[in-house]
């Protein structure tokens, strides 16, 4: 498999909380996860500079990668771009055309991070092994 | 590691038929997106001169949504020709699909009965391929010719024999290795 472009991480807790890992393994379903893995497939072998709307929306500090359409509504997941790393710092999947919650959250993670409070961890996208 | 893995798609076709055509359907618009998107980037085209010198209406900004889906074939084909390349369109097992998915080497014998006539997931799932590790051929490169004791060498070199001798290569059945793939 060609090297991916992007690598995923996601935040981390002072509590050691992974966050944004444990709402994509308990809080999707299967079906819900899929629908990411394949946009992440994609996306991680795509230029930075691609990165665009309808499915990327760049705030300026945070970005947020969308997927429109799920029976559950807009499946969102905000980071943060780092060089060659996107640092997910809060999900969402709600039926909402602004999700301003969202941001906040992900605004005040990111927030943590520049301060040095809280780290990231290797995002998995795989099912989480029984 | 990438963001998907054999073993995840496996289970991904064998949840059922609804999992299964929502896959197809998802990564072939997602697949098709994106590709319009990085080669019309990579020849430094707008999407309205792509649009141009495809003969198609400015539609650019659905065909490269990831969400839209409904690319047509005649589009795809009209989008081929201005960015001179070559398109695909094909049935495939599963097996073949997942090995492409997941980054798997496969060996494409080309056109074949079996390519023309695709086995269906269910004839796939009865023959056992999804349990059998993926496997390509590891070719050894050994040269079909005697070679005196008094030349043999550590490393093989083609100028070794001399420029008049085209040199073969046997590739035995008992001498193939499976390389496990994963």
């Amino acid at each position: 498999m060609a090297e991916a472009l992007w690598k995923f991480r996601g935040f981390v807790t002072d509590a050691l909380t992974e966050v944004v890992q444990n709402w994509y393994w308990d809080e999707l379903t299967k079906d819900e996860r899929d629908l990411i893995r394949d946009r992440i497939a994609h996306l991680e072998h795509l230029k930075g500079h691609l990165w665009k709307e309808p499915y990327y929306e760049d705030f300026g500090d945070i970005g947020e990668i969308k997927k429109k359409s799920t029976p559950r509504g807009a499946l969102r997941i905000y980071g943060v771009k780092k060089s060659d790393v996107f640092v997910l710092l809060n999900g969402v999947l709600k039926k909402v055309t602004r999700d301003s919650r969202g941001t906040d959250l992900a605004r005040k993670r990111l927030k943590l991070l520049n301060n040095g409070r809280g780290n990231t961890h290797g995002f998995n996208f795989q099912e989480r092994s029984s | 590691m990438g963001s998907i893995s054999k073993k995840d798609l496996v289970e991904r076709v064998r949840r059922g038929k609804v999992t299964r055509d929502q896959m197809v359907a998802n990564n072939l618009s997602e697949g098709i997106a994106f590709q319009i998107q990085a080669t019309r980037d990579a020849r430094g085209w707008t999407q309205a001169e792509l649009a141009g010198r495809a003969g198609i209406a400015n539609n650019l900004p659905r065909l490269e949504d990831p969400d839209y889906g409904k690319q047509t074939i005649t589009t795809l084909k009209k989008l081929t020709s201005a960015l001179d390349v070559a398109l695909v369109v094909r049935f495939v097992p599963f097996s073949q699909y997942i090995d492409w998915l997941s980054g798997t080497p496969h060996l494409d014998e080309g056109i074949s009965p079996e390519s023309l006539a695709v086995p269906s997931f269910v004839d796939e799932e009865k023959s056992g391929v999804f349990e059998k590790k993926s496997q390509y051929w590891k070719v050894d490169l050994t040269p079909e010719i005697a070679v005196p004791e008094t030349e043999k060498q550590d490393t093989f070199s083609m100028a070794s024999y001399g420029e008049t001798i085209t040199p073969t290569f046997m590739i035995a059945e008992s001498e193939r290795e499976m390389v496990n793939a994963y």
